[in-house]
């Protein structure tokens, strides 16, 4: 009989005791977590966190470039047909976004989250001792990147006020959190303009894959053409185009394909197993039995594809009727985020805007290189001597044509409407209040007096 | 702590070990009385219980002399007595029963419970009180009334039974959950749910652990079987509860497993078998009247021609189809359960076994749950003082789903399935260009397995006399597999290729032991003292992880490649991914007086891994007493009166239903995110809250329990006001800090409200009777502070319900609907002043209504005619509202939804007054509005006050001398009616909803919020219960 109790104990105790380690209470974190003040302990931790960053940009759930920006983009500007579209797409496109809207939410969220990481990357600074000035140049660089995505997303562009006054976006420069506020925009550039200046300084001429010098400089092109700032414009991308680093591509195909293009000069990357930039697939792909959502204006459609010479047309096809894009119809690809062709066009307008006849000589012969890529000899090439008007009207228009469906079309609608003319797409003026997205409900409802946009007024 | 633990454990073995050959205490339940008196009748018989199994140690005294006999293990007495003597049966816990033998010789009783006496044994958490000695608030509900309805689980059977105790039964989709709230909801995102105790573990309960795939919260409670329970005790007040401590403030509800009985063996056999359908459906429109629609809608925004349909659809495959979605995506359904119980045992073993099968073919087509289970308890007498009691069940519950609500099937029929679209094309083929429910069914098998097995050992040990330890080890282990495989045309691919099979493999182990010394000092009559000292350690850890395999032919449980070679086929690659702990110390006085005066004090702390690092452990304490009036000397003359017992607790509870690890700060480890160009990556995944805690809860409770004129009327009212502060809130953050939301204790809640129920017998006489019982609650709940949040700031989910400070939780935030200009048919809003506009503006959302009700109850009513039983239960809730999240679609701006025909009444021509304004297919047309989706508004709230026939049973007993002649002891048959009638003004369905829901938080606030939920069931139901 004790030997029966015996056991009896014995197993009871062991359940009792089951736990086994010192303290109960102290349960670990999930497999796969560290705390907080364990993660970063040295330059490999930095490294990878700084990793993340370009992962968000490329993955999140696709709520950066991964597809949700540049559908934004598309549905703000004139690409597209808006009468199938509803729920937050047909909010966009009709251009009175609202507090509520997932879609929109989450690529200001992710933005916001890449910008976050980069500034506990920059106050953990102290942990690089090889790389330190690629880290701190690379986060810098992706800092103003994200916020300059922002700026001109949720405010009104540069220019729209004369000196910039009026409301930004939440600048954040530290990773404490607090509450969100909206500096004029001014400010926002002059922060973005002061991080890539700041990465130009640090980053090396070759980064593989991440960002490198040249990267920095392609976006200050990018920034200075947004702000209409030509001079600083034609010279950051002359600089990015004379490298040499970059070669511009013979044909269409590689823009977006599994090896990528050789005219990415930031750009982001996909791992086969990883089918990264999904959305850009989900709602443009049309190889599938279905009509992708996102379809093509029948306008811009049939203009597009009206010269069968154009071998820009094999970027569109149609489904039951309707005009859509081939652009992303590869299952797995690189995304090149700026690419040599912008840089050469916008090398083009800026010249023609300088009308300098040293920068005027440079900016036809990339006006003619682009155009020879798409017309072969079937069209004549443009003079030595065509005016700075004719420049700038076919450098605009073979930008509409080359990068369709890559949001850039939104920006430059703005950037032409701040430079004085007079832009009206679908029927409203470039500055309405609808062609700006409102804030999250959560950035507004947690902050301190954060002013809205003012929505609507487009229609 | 390790250290305290063996020491008593070595002490307690020390004890065992030296009383080990002691044999002292006797069950001092069976006495025999000496047969002194001249008795000339021999009288033998059978004592059986409610359920018909004979009773050991029913005491059977001759009234008015010393005469008496105590039942044996078969329940049955033989006694000598003199002529036509009066027998008195009694028993602990059943009513007394006095029986006029006249000149019979042989006498069969059946005792029944003692439901109101104050010698009813109730279960109060690690322990058992009498009645009498019962301070706290507990509503104790018996196994006949758990079983009575054909429930999707058995949760949803307190409905209308305990007041206090709110249950909005889940959908209509088989073995769906409900929400259960006692005394209100005192919590916003912390889970607001009571703390479920099978035998003394509080088990598994979170409705969460497949977050709400296909538009269902997987219930884990579902895999319980209704029948192996015994009783319900729900502990409300801090008085009761509080013995739970932080988990406590929400109610406790202690689920008692039936156990062996001694006697010979009693076989007990039920079956039934139902038809089910939707309660009530919602009225769709035609095909001819959906064309119809659009065409006024696009005339109206100034076009011609005929209107564009969706898809690029033809009009003239439009004008010939009219199909009734609806009706492709039900059916009737079956619903069947059997149960087979045996019960055995002696002076040294009991034993009980349980077999169930049930299958609940719910009205959805595709849809069912089945349950196959078994139920263990074993009880053996190892020694005279040392008891050991193991107790299991296990059930394989298998859950074939269907998609519902937002995720298609019977929610595509109320939505995107358009009734001019086809289920087939001309050639036979689906239909695909637009919502087809029946392609998406019948190409997809969907599958949720769930394991679970809840068992018990516990040693009960009496060193000596009125000393017990009891020790309780338990292991809940709950194994959820989902499976769903998608054909090849669902995810996209040509017909002749490979589909996709996805799993979710889900574990949860959750152990449980206690060690309880309790000890009773009772130096005389009028001291009676009962003290309870205890410990308790648990662990549950969820391990989940999901599986996807691209290319396949079918269900990954179908796969016959070489398991091992693919463990993540089977899920082994799982992670922990929720792991917590608690460590308790508890102790309770209880002492009474007199007979009369009862004051008991309990405390309990709680540390748990869950809680910050600055707030490791909790201190609970509550006091509480009663006062049995009717025990006074100048109530006894008061003849009418039987009991007056006042009672009253004030005490501190606590929740701490949060998930785990939310305090800490965390990293993702690069192990387990994916590569960036082939190089690691890890990021920050939490921001650290080291002060995050248990809410707390001050409750108080004071309640009069009565019974009168010999126990025709009994009740209770009771009158509770809970304030519970540091109120959990996963508070949103401004995006732009990286972070999205963050956990913190900041609310504050105040629930008040009166509890009344009162059971009168109305009628009784020899073959008729009719019993009432009646049960009112009522609910006040409001939020008091929020600090700096305002009400966007909290966030709602996708439900536009809010938190807002003085309003209660789940409160309706919309815009204000006025009505429809007749002079152009454009709906006309209040702003936030209460001022007409045309402008519709998130900016003119108010306080609009609640989701909770004023009052709630039930009123039950039996009558008896000699065999024949009728029983009829209706529930009712009053005050509330329903917000229905689909109408804004359903009967807004014309798109390819379908429409309900409420839209009837809509603006036409300049003059008409009407509730909707003019179709239209332009957002732009109702000025200001963004998207259809933001049509929220009072255009689409509704009363959501019902009352409801829950339950209609007819039931019929045969006769004895049948029930003899095939050799049984008893049987019933019965037919059920289960929620046959419903009286709502509400139009758009079921008038109860417990939707699907994204959270804890969601849960609090939106229930009584619909989108897309299936209606509940309601059936007819034919059983035939056995005993034999």
């Amino acid at each position: 009989m004790n030997k029966k109790l015996y056991i009896i104990y014995l197993l009871t105790a062991s359940l009792i005791f089951s736990g086994g380690c010192k303290d109960f209470l102290d349960v670990p974190p999930t497999e796969g977590e560290v705390p907080s003040e364990e993660a970063l302990k040295n330059e490999q931790d930095l490294t990878n966190l700084l990793n993340s960053c370009y992962d968000l940009l490329a993955g999140g759930g696709d709520r950066i470039y991964g597809g949700k920006l540049q559908v934004i983009q598309s549905l703000l500007g004139d690409e597209l047909r808006g009468d199938n579209l509803s729920g937050d797409f047909g909010e966009i496109y009709n251009r009175k976004s609202s507090i509520f809207g997932d879609y929109k939410t989450g690529v200001f969220e992710y933005s916001y989250k890449t910008i976050n990481r980069t500034n506990i990357v920059l106050e953990n600074l102290d942990l690089a001792t090889i790389n330190r000035n690629s880290i701190e140049g690379q986060a810098k660089f992706l800092r103003a990147l994200c916020h300059f995505e922002m700026v001109r997303l949720f405010a009104q562009p540069y220019g729209y006020t004369v000196d910039n006054s009026h409301l930004g976006v939440p600048l954040r420069s530290s990773s404490v959190p607090s509450s969100g506020s909206r500096p004029p925009v001014s400010e926002a550039y002059a922060f973005v303009l002061d991080d890539l200046k700041s990465a130009e300084a640090l980053l090396p001429d070759d980064n593989g894959n991440y960002a490198s010098i040249w990267a920095a400089k392609a976006l200050l092109a990018r920034v200075y053409f947004q702000m209409n700032d030509y001079v600083n414009a034609y010279n950051y991308s002359n600089e990015v185009i004379q490298s040499g680093k970059f070669t511009f591509d013979a044909d269409f195909a590689t823009r977006f394909s599994p090896d990528g293009t050789p005219e990415a000069i930031f750009k982001l990357v996909n791992e086969s197993n990883l089918n990264r930039f999904n959305e850009l697939r989900n709602q443009f792909r049309s190889d599938g039995s279905s009509i992708p959502t996102l379809r093509i204006a029948q306008n811009f459609y049939s203009s597009a594809t009206s010269n069968p010479n154009d071998r820009r047309k094999n970027w569109y096809t149609q489904v039951q009727g309707f005009g859509v894009l081939t652009k992303y119809n590869s299952s797995v690809f690189e995304l090149p985020i700026i690419h040599l062709t912008e840089m050469k066009l916008t090398r083009a307008e800026s010249a023609g805007e300088l009308n300098d006849a040293s920068k005027m000589a440079v900016g036809i012969q990339d006006l003619n290189d682009i155009l020879a890529r798409a017309y072969g000899n079937t069209i004549p090439p443009l003079a030595t001597n065509s005016s700075a008007a004719l420049v700038i009207t076919t450098a605009r228009q073979q930008r509409i044509l080359e990068m369709v469906g890559e949001g850039d079309r939104l920006t430059q609608i703005k950037r032409i409407g701040a430079s004085g003319e007079n832009v009206i797409t679908r029927g409203a003026p470039w500055n309405c209040p609808g062609m700006v997205l409102q804030f999250p409900q959560a950035e507004i409802a947690n902050s301190v007096n954060f002013p809205k946009n003012p929505e609507g007024g487009c229609n | 702590m390790k250290q305290n633990l063996l020491r008593i454990f070595f002490l307690l073995q020390v004890i065992v070990v030296a009383q080990g050959g002691h044999h002292c205490i006797a069950s001092g339940l069976l006495k025999s009385f000496r047969i002194t008196e001249e008795a000339n009748v021999k009288i033998t018989g059978t004592v059986v219980d409610e359920s018909g199994a004979p009773m050991p140690g029913v005491s059977v005294v001759v009234k008015g002399s010393s005469l008496g006999t105590s039942t044996d293990g078969d329940g049955k007495f033989t006694l000598n007595v003199p002529e036509n003597s009066t027998l008195i049966f009694q028993f602990i816990g059943y009513s007394k029963q006095e029986i006029n033998i006249g000149n019979s010789t042989k006498i069969n009783v059946q005792m029944k419970p003692e439901e109101h006496s104050l010698n009813e044994v109730l279960v109060v958490g690690y322990g058992t009180q009498k009645r009498r000695e019962v301070t706290g608030a507990i509503t104790k509900i018996n196994s006949a009334e758990i079983t009575a309805l054909p429930t999707p689980s058995f949760e949803a059977s307190l409905q209308g039974r305990a007041p206090g105790v709110q249950v909005t039964q889940g959908s209509g989709l088989a073995g769906s959950g409900s929400v259960v709230r006692i005394r209100g909801t005192a919590s916003i995102s912390a889970g607001g749910d009571p703390l479920y105790v099978v035998d003394g573990i509080p088990v598994t309960q979170d409705p969460f652990l497949n977050s709400n795939r296909g538009a269902m919260n997987q219930n884990p409670l579902a895999a319980l079987n209704p029948n192996d329970i015994e009783s319900i005790e729900v502990l409300k007040d801090a008085g009761a509860a509080g013995i739970y401590g932080s988990r406590g403030s929400n109610g406790v509800v202690l689920i008692t497993t039936k156990k062996g009985k001694e006697g010979k063996p009693v076989f007990n056999f039920t079956t039934r078998l139902g038809l089910s359908n939707a309660s009530i459906k919602p009225e769709f429109i035609s095909g001819s009247e959906w064309l119809q629609l659009r065409q006024e809608a696009w005339e109206n925004d100034g076009n011609t021609g005929l209107a564009p349909l969706p898809n690029g659809l033809s009009w003239d495959l439009a004008s010939k189809t009219n199909t009734d979605w609806w009706n492709e995506t039900t059916e009737t359904g079956i619903q069947n359960d059997n149960n087979l119980s045996f019960t055995y045992g002696t002076k040294k073993y009991k034993a009980y076994l349980g077999a169930n099968y049930s299958k609940d073919n719910s009205y959805l087509k595709g849809n069912s749950y089945s349950r196959a289970g078994a139920k263990v308890s074993f009880e053996y007498k190892i020694l005279d003082n040392l008891n050991a009691t193991l107790n299991g069940s296990f059930t394989r519950g298998q859950n074939n789903r269907v998609a519902a609500a937002w995720s298609g099937g019977l929610g595509d029929a109320m939505s995107t399935a358009l009734p001019i679209y086809p289920v087939y094309n001309a050639d036979g083929s689906f239909f695909s260009l637009g919502a087809n429910p029946v392609r998406q069914r019948e190409g997809t098998i969907w599958r949720t397995v769930d394991l679970r097995s809840v068992a018990a050992l516990s040693l009960n040990y009496s060193p000596i006399k009125d000393l017990t330890f009891t020790f309780n080890g338990g292991l809940d282990y709950l194994d959820i597999k989902e499976d769903k495989y998608q054909n090849a045309e669902l995810v996209g691919r040509a017909p002749t290729e490979q589909g996709r099979a996805e799993r979710w493999p889900t574990y949860v182990s959750n152990w449980n032991n206690s060690l309880v010394g309790s000890y009773n000092w009772n130096p005389n009559e009028q001291n009676k003292l009962t003290g309870t000292i205890g410990i308790e350690a648990q662990k549950s850890t969820r391990r989940n992880a999901t599986v996807t395999q691209d290319f396949a032919d079918g269900p990954l449980y179908e796969y016959n490649g070489n398991m091992e070679d693919d463990p993540t086929i089977l899920g082994l690659n799982s992670r922990i991914g929720d792991q917590w702990t608690f460590v308790s110390y508890f102790g309770r006085i209880n002492y009474t007086y007199n007979n009369r005066y009862v004051i008991q004090a309990l405390a309990r702390v709680d540390g748990s891994s869950k809680f910050g690092r600055n707030y490791r452990y909790g201190f609970f304490p509550a006091i509480s007493g009663a006062w049995i009036i009717s025990e006074e000397d100048f109530l006894k003359s008061i003849t009418f009166i039987d009991v007056l017992k006042l009672r009253a607790s004030f005490g501190v509870t606590g929740n701490s239903n949060l998930p785990f690890n939310e305090w800490r700060g965390t990293y993702a480890t690069p192990d387990v995110l994916p590569l960036y160009n082939d190089n690691p990556v890890t990021a920050p995944t939490r921001l650290e809250n080291p002060n995050l805690k248990w809410e707390t809860s001050n409750n108080f409770d004071i309640g009069l329990d009565y019974s009168l004129l010999n126990a025709r009327i009994t009740g209770e009212l009771s009158y509770y006001n809970k304030l519970s502060k540091d109120v959990l809130i996963n508070r949103n953050l401004p995006l732009s800090t990286g972070w999205a939301t963050y956990w913190q204790n900041i609310g504050k809640i105040k629930n008040y409200g009166i509890e009344f129920s009162i059971n009168t017998v109305n009628i009784k006489t020899a073959d008729f009777s009719w019993s009432t019982n009646f049960n009112i609650s009522s609910l006040n709940n409001k939020v008091i502070d929020l600090r700096d949040l305002s009400s966007d700031a909290v966030g709602g989910g996708t439900n536009d319900t809010r938190v807002v400070e003085g309003y209660p939780v789940g409160t309706n935030y919309l815009v204000r609907y006025y009505g429809t200009d007749p002079t152009d048919g454009l709906p006309i809003w209040l702003d936030k002043d209460g001022n007409k506009t045309k402008t519709f503006s998130l900016d003119h959302r108010v306080v609009t209504g609640k989701v909770a009700p004023d009052a709630f109850g039930g009123f039950n009513n039996t009558f008896k005619y000699k065999l024949f039983e009728l029983g009829v239960l209706f529930n009712f809730s009053f005050g509330g509202n329903i917000y229905d999240g689909s109408a804004k679609r359903q009967m807004g701006v014309v798109t390819d939804w379908t429409m309900r025909s409420e839209i009837g009444d809509r603006w036409r021509k300049p003059g008409d007054d009407t509730r909707f304004p003019r179709l239209t297919m332009q957002t732009g047309t109702y000025d200001g509005l963004s998207s259809e989706w933001q049509y929220n508004s009072t255009l689409f709230l509704y009363d959501a006050s019902y009352v409801r026939l829950r339950e209609l049973t007819l039931s019929y007993n045969l006769p004895a001398d049948f029930q003899k002649r095939m050799g049984i002891n008893s049987a019933k048959v019965y037919i059920t009616g289960f929620n046959i009638l419903t009286f709502t003004k509400y139009p758009g369905g079921d008038p109860e909803i417990a939707r699907d829901f994204e959270n804890a938080q969601d849960r609090n606030m939106s229930p009584n919020i619909t989108y897309l939920t299936p209606p509940q069931q309601k059936s007819w139901t034919l059983g035939i219960n056995i005993g034999f």
